[in-house]
């Protein structure tokens, strides 16, 4: 018995390990999940706007001013960075924005945030943002709706433009997007 | 509007009965209940399917080489390819919008040259071989709007067996100096080559 002891030992350590590199490959569910927000004028036609976020959840907690604090760089979301793609050139609150992708952030205060457009693309959260990289800096005021559970980001329409809305627990922040 | 309809027609009667008073809290309700689905319209609820997204690096701080974005289905019954996804039929490898492939470098797809940019990777499933489709028809959902002519790869791998693994995923395996995509569920597993050479070679 003394004698196979270490050997059982050593399968073990093997098996353990194998298991773990097998297991490696494939990541788990993500606990904020990513999710796609589209803005098409018709349900049939190409996208206008397309946003890739991740979808933190509140889970009891106040979220801004707690979890999210007020007055520093969040990545409106969680995990990787937002990304956001203009399908052709837009107005984004009253910036001029090419047609492309790019990185959404945003500078949340109590009563106005700061949304910020970055062409720094495919980093993790905001631990690479550079303002040297900012396209466009838009303000835009806080309001309260109803409590959300889930963060999320919609499209409204109003008349001739779009309003791009960010909402989590009891706050919303928009920016109107201007299409041709 | 449609919806004030009937309520209309319930002001017009001379008197309201009890019959009618339930029927009119009925109405009320209803309305109610649709215009609280529409206030909360814009914001869509977790999905069944998440999104995620894959990545292959040639160094963890360095620009992504490819990115993958992709829904996560989960398994059903008892077995996954053959019945929750036919054999032999085009499968939008995933679930929602089409899985999207972002290459930042032109690559070596399996055995065809793909130029850099962004495509939707369709795929026929097969019990011993697959068909993976890469397509410049991009942000479609599912794989309703396939356009063949649109095609710029069509490869073929073979399917082998791995672990049992619930829900649908896709990662990138840099083993023995070969890069692969790997898409993985239930107990089958594809393994796409891909070769980021020029990516490699211009980072030297």
């Amino acid at each position: 018995m003394k004698k196979t002891y270490p050997l059982f030992l050593l399968g073990f350590m093997l098996m353990a390990f194998t298991f773990q590199v097998n297991a490696q490959d494939f990541q788990p569910l993500d606990k904020s999940p990513h999710d796609i927000a589209y803005y098409r004028k018709t349900n049939l036609m190409p996208p206008l706007v397309k946003v890739l976020y991740g979808r933190p959840q509140k889970s009891g907690r106040e979220i801004f001013g707690n979890v999210v604090p007020y007055g520093k760089i969040w990545r409106v979301g969680a995990n990787e960075a937002t990304e956001v793609t203009f399908y052709e050139d837009v107005l984004f609150g009253s910036e001029k924005i090419k047609k492309g992708i790019y990185t959404l952030f945003a500078i949340p205060e109590a009563t106005e945030w700061t949304i910020i457009l970055s062409s720094n693309l495919d980093t993790w959260g905001t631990y690479e943002y550079d303002p040297k990289q900012d396209v466009a800096r838009v303000k835009s005021k806080v309001k309260k709706a109803e409590e959300l559970e889930s963060f999320s980001i919609g499209f409204k329409e109003k008349g001739q433009t779009v309003e791009m809305v960010l909402g989590w627990d009891t706050t919303r922040v928009s920016v109107p997007i201007t299409t041709n | 509007m449609i919806l004030s309809f009937p309520f209309n027609i319930l002001t017009d009667q001379v008197k309201f009965s009890v019959a009618m008073k339930k029927i009119y809290f009925g109405v009320v309700f209803f309305v109610v209940l649709c215009s609280h689905s529409l206030n909360a319209q814009h914001f869509s609820p977790l999905d069944n399917s998440p999104t995620d997204i894959a990545y292959l690096r040639t160094d963890n701080n360095k620009k992504p080489v490819v990115k993958v974005i992709y829904s996560r289905p989960l398994k059903r019954g008892e077995q996954v390819f053959g019945t929750q996804i036919p054999y032999d039929k085009l499968w939008r490898t995933g679930d929602n919008e089409a899985t999207e492939v972002r290459f930042y470098s032109d690559v070596r797809f399996g055995d065809q040259l793909v130029k850099a940019g962004t495509y939707v990777m369709h795929s026929i499933p097969g019990e011993k071989e697959w068909t993976i489709i890469l397509n410049k028809n991009t942000d479609t959902l599912g794989a309703f709007f396939y356009d063949q002519s649109k095609d710029v790869a069509r490869i073929k791998v073979p399917a082998r067996n791995g672990e049992q693994i619930d829900i649908f995923s896709i990662a990138f395996d840099k083993n023995f100096n070969n890069t692969y995509m790997v898409l993985g569920w239930d107990t089958t597993r594809v393994n796409i080559p891909i070769d980021t050479y020029t990516q490699v070679l211009a980072e030297l």
